[in-house]
């Protein structure tokens, strides 16, 4: 049983088609890349897989739950208990400071702890920026804030979006290890979205998109070599 | 330990956002402070004006039933009937004045003055003073000062004409002057042909029972003339004013709704990201409700404070006195305060809602 | 471009954008509003306070002792209608004759003296020198008197007051007699004043059957005036040339009253003071009411429109940065904001005008049952206050914004 079950998705806009009929899967504990020219869809497709938009038609089965199906507080339950999400953009609180951007998250989710915030931070690198806030930080730090916050409720489902858009071949190094690492030891399972083919040579299948359909689906191991 | 930390997140959204805050609390400031001033002088408007009407004169004149004078003391006893404003005993009588009778009316001239009435020349001061009509000062083509010789049944009495007075009305066929002088003049003593009563406005109709039940012996009539004017002209001010207030509650609202729903636009981003990392709709619009609900208390209590004294300086400044206070006000406030700032973000949160966490944030 | 660019910028900001200018076409409406009613208000309320009673009198002048007890003397009817062709004669909105009788009652068996009035109820009379007519007669002056039964229709009908009516037991619908002639009760009246005691029947049979044709002995006007300030309280008689002419010009209740006297012959015209006075005072009370409602209406309206402004342009603090990053200066930048916020100020000034007519239109209705005058002044007021405050309010955002280097906003400090 597949943990994310993705049903020919249409994804329209007024303007555009973003997505012309999507179908993948996704297994539990699997690590899934999705590469493809800019406007190709990748970010509605993580988007549609996250519960932060509503396809079009088809259907989005994640964990044996019809995500198209559920009420908007369920949806929050949802996103909250599953999801992770890193996005494209750096999205923050920017009355609020590291730590707190990180906490608010373990506050809607259960019970905010700082010590575990603080500790969320030190993992990606920002234990120096502690009590800084967005505007006083780079644009890569603050998407390490973004990537410390959607990891730290544990989530079976990490979704980014070009996490390490912004980072320097160090911290996108340290970013995958720590990616590697909750992968292998925890299983997470991970949609992650990139152009950098160095990124995507982690994990274990590259879905490319194009033009709102999915071209190709190649194990990693294929590309490599 | 949860509310702990809304508490937290709560703290941090205001101290960060002081400014933001501020400006609305003051848009929720003003809004009450306008409604409340307008509701205050509403609700006092009938009794200023009213007040204000009081030289429009009596509006009740009771006169005796059966004969034609009654104690000196049913004055008394009117007075101390509640909204009862003044009640001023009169006497009439008649005296020769050379070979013409005239009326006499006996009088509290204090009273006159306090009415504002004016008079050409001098009001009376010294016993054996009076004043005449106008028709008299043309009739005997008197000057201030000059004695007139007025006969009565004791006899004959020299008196002052200290000034004149000009009404319009049966006064200025008259000579009016103390009531002592005239109860000499005519030889009684204690007792009234009239009483003239100003009750308040509005409550006319009971007023005159409760002077019948009182005193069953008298004869009470509403004067139409005053007291149709007043009642009408005090509905209407009051209708005037409560529309007023009705317009101004609205653009008051409507005001703080376009100001909190500016504040409410420019958190979309935050909004939609609250609603992307796993929050409720319920949990998002309960944290944008608190800030409403303290920007909405800040504001109905200053509100309150500034508007009640905007009400008093509008009422000094009109009727020279002040509204009595109203016990409901400060609670009216609060609740209008909490009402129109918790409705004027509650909707545009709502609106935030409704959309998909990826729409907004790609608006961004 | 500059056009351009705004235009973008309404479409992109639609809610914003439609959020401040409803902002100012309410706050302008408001303002408005209440201007139109401020400025109505005192015409209104006098026009109210006319229907509670005449406020001149006029009488034949006094001569002697004698004149004060008999009521032998009278005013020509033929100078009624001259009054309206004196200099206020717009402002005479009722004029009632009476002719003061003695006459002997018998009714219910019972048989004494009343005093019989001779009155008009409703007659319309032709203006002097002008075509057309005005209404004179009691409901004209005295609005508010009601009658029990109906007023009367034809000469052989009367009204009774009440105190005479109860005196000999008379009711609506009886027959009765008045110095032998036959009549018909079509209503009482009740005004708890000296009336309560008096006769009605139409002025021309009255003046017919006592031989007084063309005799009147009061008549009394009611006359819309300017409230008597301190000015107007000063002796006519000791007044400089000048200062007669301003006050002979100016609406005083005693200066009508004035020129009245000069209508009838052998009169004397006095204001009825306890109506005059009054009437004054309200009037000055209600008037200042309202202005002083006005202002703070407009302080906190404009502050409330500032609100609005600032908390919208604060969100845009961040397109200002950019704008600033991308080489724009100083100036194109507050052109920019300030071109915006005066294309606001017009549209929310112009609904607000519009807006106001309607709000005002309908006080007035609900409340003086007729329409306040509407202003056409009033729409570049509007308009011109409506983008003074509207600039204001983008003041404080724009040097705010122009202060803070770019950099800092666009990594989103606020
Ligand atoms: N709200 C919208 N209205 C209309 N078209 C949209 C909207 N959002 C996205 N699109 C279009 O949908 C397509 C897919 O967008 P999407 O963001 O998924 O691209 P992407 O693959 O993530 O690109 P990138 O690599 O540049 O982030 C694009 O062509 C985009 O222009
Ligand atoms: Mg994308």
């Amino acid at each position: 049983m597949p943990l994310i079950t993705v049903n020919s998705i249409i994804k329209e806009y007024e303007t555009a088609h973003a997505l012309r009929g999507v179908s993948m899967e996704v297994k539990k504990g699997e690590w899934v890349n999705i590469m493809g020219a800019s406007g190709s869809g990748k970010s509605t497709l993580l988007n549609i897989i996250g519960g932060l938009d509503s396809a079009t038609s088809g259907d989005v089965i994640i964990d044996s739950v019809n995500i198209e199906k559920l009420s908007e507080d369920e949806l929050a339950v949802f996103r909250r208990e599953k999801i992770g999400i890193i996005f494209q953009q750096a999205h923050l609180i920017p009355y609020l400071t590291a730590v707190e951007n990180v906490m608010i998250a373990q506050y809607f989710h259960s019970m905010a702890d700082e010590s575990e915030a603080k500790e969320a931070l030190q993992r990606v690198g920002l234990g120096q920026r502690l009590s800084h806030r967005p505007s006083q930080l780079s644009g890569g730090e603050q998407q390490r804030i973004c990537i410390a916050r959607a990891l730290i409720n544990s989530p079976e489902l990490l979704l980014a979006d070009e996490p390490t858009g912004n980072l320097d071949r160090e911290n996108t190094k340290m970013i995958l290890e720590l990616l590697k690492k909750l992968h292998s030891e925890d299983h997470f399972t991970i949609v992650l979205v990139t152009h950098d083919h160095f990124v995507s040579t982690h994990g274990d299948r590259i879905l490319t998109m194009e033009d709102g359909h999915i071209i190709r689906d190649e194990p990693v191991n294929d590309l490599r070599s | 330990m949860k509310r702990r930390w809304f508490l937290y997140f709560f703290k941090r959204s205001l101290s960060q956002r002081k400014g933001r805050v501020a400006i609305a609390s003051l848009a929720v400031v003003l809004a009450v402070s306008i409604i409340t001033s307008m509701i205050s002088i509403t609700s006092g408007v009938r009794e200023k004006l009213g007040s204000e009407l009081k030289a429009y004169g009596s509006n009740i004149i009771v006169s005796p039933g059966r004969g034609s004078s009654f104690p000196f003391e049913t004055a008394e006893a009117i007075r101390r009937i509640d909204d009862v404003e003044y009640a001023v005993g009169q006497v009439f009588t008649t005296a020769r004045l050379g070979k013409e009778s005239i009326e006499i009316i006996g009088l509290d001239i204090a009273k006159l003055r306090e009415a504002g009435w004016r008079v050409s020349g001098e009001w009376p001061q010294k016993e054996g003073e009076v004043l005449a009509g106008a028709n008299l000062k043309a009739a005997l083509k008197i000057k201030p000062d000059e004695i007139v010789s007025l006969e009565g049944g004791r006899g004959r009495t020299d008196f002052r004409v200290s000034g004149f007075v000009e009404r319009g009305g049966a006064e200025d066929n008259a000579v009016i002057m103390p009531m002592a002088s005239a109860w000499r003049l005519a030889g009684v003593n204690g007792v009234l042909n009239a009483v003239l009563v100003r009750g308040r406005a509005g409550g006319l109709d009971n007023l005159v029972s409760e002077i019948k039940r009182g005193l069953p012996e008298v004869s009470v009539k509403t004067f139409r003339q005053v007291a149709s004017a007043e009642e009408s002209l005090l509905s209407k001010m009051q209708l005037l004013m409560s529309l007023v207030t009705i317009v101004v509650l609205f653009a008051a609202a409507i005001s703080v709704a376009s100001t909190m729903g500016a504040n409410i636009l420019e958190r979309r981003e935050e909004i939609g990201l609250m609603k992307a990392i796993g929050a409720t709709g319920s949990g998002i619009r309960i944290f944008y409700l608190a800030e409403a609900l303290l920007v909405g208390f800040i504001g109905g209590t200053a509100g309150f404070i500034l508007g009640v004294a905007s009400a008093q300086a509008v009422s000094r400044g009109a009727f020279g006195s002040f509204i009595p206070a109203q016990w409901y006000l400060p609670l009216a406030s609060l609740i209008i305060g909490l009402v129109i700032s918790a409705g004027a973000s509650y909707f545009p949160v709502r609106d935030v809602l409704k959309y998909n966490p990826a729409v907004i944030l790609r608006e961004e | 471009m500059l056009l351009n660019i705004i235009g973008r910028s309404f479409l992109n900001q639609k809610k914003s954008m439609a959020l401040m200018t409803a902002s100012i076409a309410v706050g302008t409406a408001l303002v408005a509003s209440l201007i139109t009613v401020s400025l109505d208000v005192a015409a209104k309320v006098s026009k109210e306070l006319r229907s509670f009673g005449a406020n001149i009198l006029v009488e034949p002048k006094v001569e002697g002792l004698a004149d004060i007890s008999g009521h032998k003397r009278y005013l020509r009817s033929e100078d009624i209608a001259k009054l309206k062709a004196i200099f206020w004669r717009h402002n005479i909105v009722g004029i009632a004759p009476f002719l003061k009788s003695d006459a002997v009652l018998s009714a219910g068996g019972k048989e004494g003296g009343v005093t019989l009035a001779g009155a008009w109820y409703e007659k319309e009379i032709p203006l002097p020198g002008e075509a057309g007519n005005f209404t004179a007669g009691i409901k004209t002056v005295y609005s508010w008197w009601e009658i029990k039964g109906r007023w009367p229709q034809g000469k052989d009908e009367i009204i009774a007051g009440v105190s005479a009516a109860t005196q000999y037991s008379i009711s609506p619908g009886d027959s009765i007699l008045l110095d032998g002639r036959r009549v018909t009760v079509s209503g009482t009246l009740e005004t708890g004043g000296p009336e309560d005691g008096w006769m009605f029947m139409d002025l021309a049979p009255l003046q017919e059957v006592k031989g007084l044709d063309g005799k009147v002995s009061r008549v009394l006007v009611s006359a819309l005036t300017t409230p008597m300030d301190d000015f107007a309280y000063k002796d006519p008689e000791s007044m400089s040339i000048s200062e007669y002419e301003k006050w002979y010009c100016t609406g005083y209740v005693t200066s009508i009253a004035k020129q009245a006297e000069e209508v009838f012959e052998g009169s004397s015209a006095r204001p009825i003071w306890q109506v005059a006075a009054t009437e004054g005072k309200v009037l000055e009370k209600i008037s200042l009411l309202i202005y002083l409602l006005c202002a703070s209406a407009l302080a906190a309206s404009a502050i409330g429109v500032s609100t609005t402004m600032i908390m919208s342009l604060l969100r845009r603090v961040e397109e200002i940065a950019l704008m600033k990053a991308l080489g724009a200066d100083r100036w194109r930048i507050i052109t920019l904001f300030l071109a915006e916020g005066i294309l606001i100020g017009i549209a929310g000034g112009l609904f607000g005008y519009l807006f106001s007519i309607g709000v005002s239109e309908y006080i007035g209705l609900k409340v003086f049952d007729s329409g306040l005058q509407q202003r056409a002044v009033l729409l570049p007021i509007a308009i011109g206050s409506a983008i003074v405050i509207s600039a204001a309010g983008t003041v404080l955002p724009i040097r705010r914004a122009l202060s803070i280097r770019p950099g800092i906003i666009l990594k989103g400090a606020r």
